[in-house]
């Protein structure tokens, strides 16, 4: 309130009786933005989908600039994962090579990418929450939004490569991708278009299942804010 | 954690920085719309859209005023757009004459009664006149704040006040001899 501005009486008396407040409903109020910002999330996805029939054409007119394009991609991607996954310089590569012990993450750790890998699984995790979050209040509902199978897909993927560059930098972490890997799976299942009623039920079900059993949104709502506290 | 490291990571999709932002704020945003909107369902749905549109469109927060200033004003803005999509404005602003022959014993005013002329003397101001009384005296708002989320001078800001403040002297007059 400024000061050059006193408080006329006319004001407490709005303040009083002019359409009071109730407690605020926040938890019910944030139910419902966290659906709408997944189903936001979900029809950009869809956006996306849709304009890759363009790259589809772009093959068709000039097949080998799209194929030395990808080419080129494919061995940055390698030469990228190589020097995350190679030990530090001064270090005897055998050793590392040779060490049963030695994981891909602590040899990425070694490399000094491993701040590369960190934000990537923690990026992908927290691209992976708003998904799940739909998944869940979709499952509660009894059914799945139909384009969330694919866009658990695309998110699926993603997660395979992540645990095959070995950037998991630490076995919580290596483990949560595993579950995530697997939830996703169990959403392309059960969400997928074309089976029968009494499958897409079974599926669900599982679905419901794995969600629980892993645990694997709370986990990811655990890690993140921590890796984040941790200023990774 | 300061709001300015929340920012960039909810508006990269972040959940926990997001509900972080949407705990420190909801209430003062909830109370807005409900001041404006006096319906508990339609203020849930302002505050959901507040926060929604303020979310997707933190790029283009540039930190020149609080971020608190800024959803404010976000709040206003989806608050007042909705109302002018219901046409409620038209229905709520009735003469104020015909308030000023609303029954208002000053002697012995019940609050349900009391609440109700209060009510219908606020809810007959002009918009731009009613927004401005309730930001600043029922909510708290000061004028420079109430400038930013209206997008007014502060100048703007305090002749409406005035002038709702003395249609509402002229409204509830009879209430307390202070007020005429």
């Amino acid at each position: 309130m400024d000061e050059q501005e006193p408080r006329d009486p006319m004001a407490e008396l709005a303040r009083r009786h002019y359409h009071p407040p109730p407690a605020t409903p926040r938890d019910e109020i944030w139910t419902g933005l966290e659906a709408r910002i997944a189903a936001d999330a979900l029809e950009r996805a869809r956006t996306r989908r849709a304009a890759r029939p363009a790259l589809l054409q772009a093959w068709r007119r000039r097949p080998w600039g799209i194929a030395a394009a990808a080419a080129v991609g494919l061995v940055s991607l390698g030469i990228g994962i190589g020097r995350l996954a190679s030990p530090p310089p001064g270090r005897d590569p055998g050793m590392a090579a040779g060490d049963p012990g030695t994981t891909g993450a602590a040899r990425a750790a070694g490399a000094g990418g491993v701040e590369t890998g960190r934000w990537a699984v923690l990026e992908h995790l927290t691209r992976s929450e708003p998904l799940l979050a739909m998944v869940k209040s979709d499952m509660a509902r009894g059914g799945l939004d139909e384009g969330v199978a694919s866009w658990a897909r695309e998110l699926l993927g993603e997660t395979r490569f992540l645990m095959n560059s070995g950037v998991a930098f630490d076995p919580e972490m290596a483990s949560l991708l595993e579950d995530l890997e697997l939830v996703l799976l169990q959403v392309t299942l059960a969400g997928g278009a074309g089976i029968e009623e009494e499958r897409a039920r079974e599926e669900r079900a599982l679905l419901v299942d794995g969600m629980e059993a892993r645990n694997v949104l709370t986990r990811i709502q655990v890690v993140v804010p921590r890796a984040g506290v941790a200023g990774i | 954690m300061n709001e300015a490291e929340l920012i960039d990571p909810a508006g990269r999709g972040d959940m926990r920085a997001s509900r972080i932002l949407y705990d420190r704020h909801v209430d003062r945003v909830f109370h807005l719309a409900y001041r404006m909107a006096g319906e508990e369902d339609l203020a849930r749905d302002i505050t959901q859209e507040a926060f929604f549109r303020a979310f997707s469109r933190l790029d283009q927060f540039r930190g020149k005023a609080a971020f608190s200033t800024w959803l404010h004003r976000v709040t206003a803005s989806v608050a007042l757009n909705e109302f002018r999509r219901r046409d409620r404005h038209r229905k709520r602003e009735r003469d104020l004459a015909t308030v000023g022959q609303l029954p208002g014993p000053p002697a012995s005013v019940s609050d349900p009664l009391l609440r109700e002329r209060v009510r219908a003397a606020v809810d007959a101001l002009p918009e731009i006149y009613r927004t401005v009384f309730i930001l600043h005296d029922v909510e708290g708002y000061d004028h420079g704040e109430i400038a930013h989320v209206l997008e007014v001078a502060t100048g703007t800001s305090k002749a409406r006040l005035s002038r709702a403040r003395t249609k509402l002297r002229a409204a509830l007059g009879d209430l307390a001899p202070e007020f005429a």
